[in-house]
Parts: C-alpha cells; sequence; structure tokens
C-alpha cells in the first residue's frame, strides 16, 4: 500500500484491504475486493463510481453494518488509531452515532414516521449523551437551525411526511451531526434531490466541515458533485478502487481508462449533439458481482487492453504524488 | 415552422385533491415541429410529466387545445384516437417496472404491432421484431428472453424498440435516461440521436437532468409550478439563460470545473404548493431579481402573473425584468 505521509493532517480513518461478499449460488460473491483508503481530519473524500461497483457496501462496512449472511473482512479499519474490526457489538453501537454517523440517500425510508422531527434529533441525544429530555428538545431545535431549518421551534412538531425532500435531508444531517461526529458517511445525499436543493445540501455539507472540521466521505455516482465538493476522490470499479487522486488532479489529468472512459460519457452544459457532437459512452456493461473477469476487472470493456490484462490483475501503482492508478499500461510499466 | 406537429394552446390541467385544487398545467403554449427536439426542463412537481402525458392524449386537458398534426386530440373519433395514438408513443423513466416481466422480449416489442394491425402475420411480426431489435443495438436472437435477464441499458432499449415498432413520429421520453448509469446513458443518448436522424422522430424530452436535455435538444422550456418561464434555442437559453429560475437552475448543476460552485445562484426555501400557489408571478417569494416596490408603485412580482412573450425574437420569457406590466394590466390578466 502505497501510503504517502502526510506530517500536518493525520488519517482519521484509515481502511486496509476491505473485503465484503455476499452469500450467492454456491459460494460467497465478493461486492467489495481488498480495498484501502485514507480519510483525514476535516476532509471531503468522494468514493465514486457505478451501480453494483461496491461504494455502498464499502460505506455500510466501515459503519460496521454488513449483516449476516453478509461478510465485511479487512487486515484493519482504524479510526482515531482504533481498530473497528476488532470491536465487539457494543462498543460499535457507542462510536456509531456518536463519532462516526451516516446519512443515507432517501431520507424518508431514514426517518421514523411517527415522531416529529425534533424527536427524531432529540432521540439521537438520549441514546448517547447524559441529557433530560427538556434539554435535549432544546439541543435538538438548536440543530435544526444550524441545518437551515426555518423556524425550527415550530417545524420542530412536524412529521417527516409534513415536510420537503431537502428539509428531511436536513433533519437526517441534523442527527447525525448531534453528538459532533469526526467523522460523516454520507451515501448519495442529493441523488433523490432537485439540482436546486442539491445545491443547498452540498453548501450544508461544506460548512461542516469547514466549521465543525468534520471529516466527510461521501458516497457518490455524480462526478460533478465530487468536482464541485470533494478535496480527495477515489474512483471504484467492479468491487476495486481503480484510482485515486486529489480532486483537481483527477479531474485535470485522469489516468484510469474507465475513469477516463466516464468523464468522456458525461454531457456538459456547453455542447451538444446539434453540433455534430457524441457522446463516446464505454462498451459494453459493468459486470455483475460473481461475474467480474479473472484478470483487469475493466479490460473485457477497454480500448488500451494488451494480453497481459486479461491474465493478470495489476496493482495499485503510484503515479506520482498521491495520484495512484490500477494501470500499468497507462503508466508506460506494463510488463 | 409549417405545420407542427404537436401543438399546445393555453393548456391546463388540474386535479381535485383533498384540500383544493392541484393546479398541475397552468396555461402552456407551444409548438414541436416534426424532427425536432424539445427540452422540458423543471424540477419534481413542476408539471413537466403530466405535460408530458397531455401531449400523448393520455390525460385530457381541463381547458385549451391540443393539435396532433393538426387535429384536435378531444374532437378525435375513436378510430383516430387509436391511429393518434399509434402516431405519438413514450419511453419511461424505469426500465424495470415499465416492462411486463412475463412477457417475453419479443412479445413486449411485437404487442404494438398486433394492436394496430401491422403484424402481417406470425412470420412478419417475427421478421420485424427481430430487425427492430437489431435497429436499437439488442441481439434479435434474445427475443425469446424474460425482460430480468436484460441489463438496465438493454432494457431502456427494449422499451426503445417497443415504442419504435408502430412507426410513430413522436416520442414522449419521460426521464428515458435518467436511471442509467453514466457509461451506459452516453449509449442510450446517441442510440436515440441517431434514430432520429434516421426515422425523422420528433422527440418530447422531459428530464431533471440539464446537462442531457442540453445535449439532445434544439430548443428547451422551463417549467416551474405549472407554467413555461422561459423557451428558446437550446444554445441561447443555457448561453444566457433570461429568467431569474432558468439561471439558478443552471447555475446549480455541478459540473466537472470545480469554479462552477462559486458561480452558484443559492435559492431559498422550497418550492411553494401547486394546490396553493403564490399569487403573481409563481417564481416571486424565492425570487433574487424581484423587482422591489418604490415611490413609482408597488412591485408588480406578487400582484401580476407575466406572460410568456417574446424578450427575443424566439426566445420569449415570463418576467417582468423583460416586458411592461402595464401590458398585462391592460389586457387583463390581473390575478389575486
Amino acid at each position: 500500500m502505497a501510503s504517502v505521509p502526510v506530517p500536518d493532517r493525520q488519517a482519521l480513518l484509515e481502511v486496509r484491504g476491505l473485503t465484503v461478499s455476499f452469500p450467492g449460488a454456491g459460494e460467497h460473491v465478493k461486492a467489495v475486493d481488498g480495498v484501502s483508503l485514507d480519510v483525514r481530519e476535516s476532509e471531503i473524500v468522494g468514493l465514486v463510481g457505478e451501480s453494483g461497483c461496491g461504494k455502498s457496501a464499502t460505506a455500510l462496512a466501515i459503519m460496521g453494518l454488513i449483516e449476516h449472511p453478509g461478510l465485511a473482512e479487512a487486515d484493519a479499519i482504524e479510526f482515531r488509531g482504533r481498530d473497528l474490526t476488532r470491536m465487539s457489538p457494543s462498543q460499535m453501537r457507542r462510536i456509531r452515532g456518536t463519532d462516526l454517523a451516516m446519512i443515507f440517500q432517501e431520507p424518508m425510508t431514514s426517518l421514523n414516521p411517527v415522531l416529529n422531527i425534533g424527536e427524531q434529533v432529540a432521540e439521537v441525544l438520549r441514546a448517547h449523551r447524559r441529557v433530560g429530555r427538556a434539554e435535549a428538545r432544546a439541543r435538538a431545535v438548536q440543530l435544526l437551525g444550524e441545518v437551515g431549518i426555518p423556524d425550527p421551534r415550530e417545524r420542530a412538531s412536524q412529521y417527516p411526511h409534513e415536510i420537503s425532500g431537502g428539509m428531511r435531508q436536513r433533519v437526517m444531517i441534523a442527527g447525525a451531526l448531534a453528538c459532533e461526529p469526526g467523522l460523516l458517511i454520507a451515501d448519495e445525499p442529493t441523488t433523490a434531490l432537485d439540482v436546486t436543493v442539491q445545491a443547498q445540501i452540498l453548501d450544508l455539507i461544506g460548512d461542516i466541515r469547514d466549521e465543525h472540521r468534520t471529516a466527510v466521505l461521501l458516497i457518490t455516482h455524480d462526478l460533478g458533485v465530487v468536482a464541485t465538493t470533494c478535496d480527495r476522490v477515489a474512483v471504484m470499479y467492479a468491487g476495486r478502487l481503480v484510482e485515486a487522486a486529489p480532486s483537481e488532479e483527477l479531474f485535470a489529468t485522469p489516468l484510469h481508462p474507465y475513469t477516463r472512459g466516464l468523464l468522456e460519457s458525461i454531457p456538459t452544459l456547453g455542447e451538444g449533439v446539434r453540433g455534430g457532437l457524441r457522446l463516446r459512452p464505454i462498451a459494453g456493461t459493468v459486470p455483475a458481482p460473481g461475474e467480474w473477469p479473472p484478470g483487469c476487472k475493466f479490460e473485457p470493456r477497454c480500448s488500451l487492453a494488451i494480453p497481459s490484462c486479461s491474465t493478470s490483475e495489476p496493482e495499485l501503482l503510484t503515479a506520482g504524488g498521491e495520484h495512484r492508478v490500477r494501470c500499468p499500461v497507462v503508466l508506460g510499466r506494463e510488463t | 415552422m409549417a405545420t407542427a406537429l404537436l401543438a399546445l394552446h393555453e393548456v391546463e390541467k388540474r386535479f381535485p385533491a383533498a384540500r383544493g385544487t392541484v393546479r398541475a398545467v397552468e396555461g402552456v403554449s407551444l409548438d414541436l415541429a416534426p424532427g425536432e427536439t424539445l427540452g422540458l426542463v423543471g424540477e419534481s412537481g413542476c408539471g413537466k410529466t403530466t405535460l408530458g402525458r397531455l401531449a400523448l392524449g393520455l390525460l385530457r386537458p381541463t381547458t385549451g387545445t391540443i393539435l396532433f398534426d393538426g387535429q384536435d386530440l378531444q374532437a378525435a373519433s375513436g378510430r383516430e384516437r387509436r391511429e393518434l395514438t399509434r402516431r405519438a408513443q413514450i419511453i419511461f423513466q424505469d426500465p424495470f417496472s415499465s416492462l411486463d416481466p412475463r412477457m417475453r422480449a419479443g412479445a413486449i416489442v411485437g404487442e404494438g404491432l398486433t394492436i394496430h394491425g401491422m403484424a402481417g402475420g406470425r412470420q412478419g411480426r417475427r421478421d420485424r421484431v427481430a430487425e427492430l431489435m437489431d435497429l436499437v443495438g439488442l441481439e434479435p436472437s434474445h427475443a425469446d428472453r424474460f425482460p430480468h435477464e436484460f441489463s438496465g441499458g438493454q432494457r431502456q432499449r427494449l422499451g426503445i424498440a417497443r415504442a419504435l415498432a408502430v412507426e410513430p413520429d413522436l416520442i414522449v421520453c419521460d426521464e428515458a435516461v435518467s436511471a442509467l448509469d453514466v457509461s451506459v446513458q452516453a449509449q442510450i443518448v446517441n442510440l436515440l440521436a441517431d434514430l432520429q436522424r434516421d426515422l425523422g422522430l420528433a422527440y418530447l424530452f422531459i428530464s431533471h437532468d440539464l446537462s442531457v436535455v442540453r445535449y439532445v435538444s434544439d430548443r428547451v422550456a422551463a417549467m416551474y409550478l405549472g407554467a413555461i418561464v422561459e423557451m428558446g434555442p437550446a444554445d441561447a437559453v443555457y448561453a444566457d439563460p433570461l429568467h431569474p429560475y432558468t439561471r439558478a437552475l443552471l447555475s446549480a448543476v455541478p459540473t466537472l470545473d470545480p469554479e462552477s460552485r462559486k458561480r452558484r445562484i443559492m435559492l431559498e426555501g422550497d418550492v411553494p404548493s401547486p394546490v396553493d400557489p403564490p399569487t403573481g408571478c409563481p417564481f416571486h417569494p424565492r425570487c433574487p431579481e424581484r423587482i422591489p416596490g418604490g415611490p413609482e408603485g408597488p412591485s408588480p412580482c406578487d400582484r401580476l402573473k407575466p406572460r410568456l412573450v417574446s424578450g427575443r425574437a424566439d426566445h420569449p420569457v415570463a418576467c417582468f425584468l423583460y416586458q411592461d406590466p402595464a401590458m398585462t394590466e391592460a389586457n387583463g390578466e390581473r390575478e389575486s
């Protein structure tokens, strides 16, 4: 693992060799295969990829939320220097919701429909902190105000179905922030939202980092969200990390053929088919877990593939600085 | 424009709701020429899907007229309606729920041929299904497979083949590529462009994805709370959006340029309920460029509803920044 020493900012989360598998026909099928990544304090890291690449399973595994018969195994998942894989379920429960919090794509199904939004947030405080009912309620109202809910005192007594999708996501964020976590894992937090509301929520996530120094692991399929929000980015394909780099560098000099292909498939606001332009899609489709090819997972769709790509899977190679890529061909290092 | 393939004139659609009436579409007029793509953008609940259903004749307008190739959808006889439903088809967002899981691919693609009497016997139908599957990039030998045996992108190709089977002139694409991963989405967008070029199809392309709409459209209409607030050539609308809502919408799209974040125009609050829309301009409560009231008179924005009129020849906008409120008042369009 090419871990670059960073003297000024400590790694808050270090994932090493994470593999997640689920029972399939006969044997366990891998959804995540040997993923290693770091998140430093007050940093926003994007984990990006298409459906089925394993990005959500990675997030759930970090939270200790892969349930039987699914299986998460890792060399280590260190959070503030403590290995989460060695913790008891009760120790994990204490960390989850306090120092390590998570929000999901669909706030409607993540909120309790029979609790008003003030109670949802107060519940987190009462579960993890020794606070009385009135104090928890007062703090909940304060948190709802901090995440941009207007008239939080009045709104606190509304139920999830009475508020908009954007407001529900703000309530989720208020609950996640209640115990001032060091790391917030956000799994597609804006995917279900309209674009103007998405902009509001991404701004809020940026503000939270700036004001509370909360680190964020942002899981998304949207490269535009990554480019405008994240400090560093890791690209996943078929359970593997295929490229990782500081955000600006990744978009300026994408290296992996998959990353390049993704960037070329995206229509931009400035061009159209009427000018004779065509999108350049990646040929073929993403292989399903259990149908991954033996060599490089991207080889069947890759225009740069050479014979050795189909037989041996490349390592994640250092391309200079913090830029790593799982492709020897683009680096001219094929053997 | 000679004869519009689709022409909507002052179309309104209201639905009864528990507390009042949902004003889903409010006074929409638009034309679509043969072979043209009109992109319809806007956020959840703006009425774009309802407008698509109205264009297909799947919903009846509360008021207003809809002409398909010059023929009034409402006045059409049963036989004429059947012919109109053949000529206007739809592709849905979700290729998982819009295909019958118990029907084989060939039966799904060929069903319309039978309904519209275009099958030409068993062999004719089989040949035509194979031709259609080939046309959309599917293996014709997969005609005996079930939908679950195809990937998401392949299922969307099946939905396209089904729509093409009856040789339509218009396809309403309702979020047709929104559920697909970007690498697959690009394949489908290119396929739609090729089919349009080869078959002369017109598309009403409904999407919340502004980049995709920019990419496929000749003209674009932006909707807010049931009304079109701006409409014009795609190049003009994207390069120089006029309505404050269109400007905010476009600025909010996260692009690959990290600097774009700094240009975001943040809108306050949420879209109001279409059951109880604001008075005057529907956007005025959230509008960053609302005209303030002054000594010369009160602001027009919360009193009068601006009409969609031309600021520039082919780029009309419904906003008092570009039109004299007195014109609206004189025309008796005052709303309370």
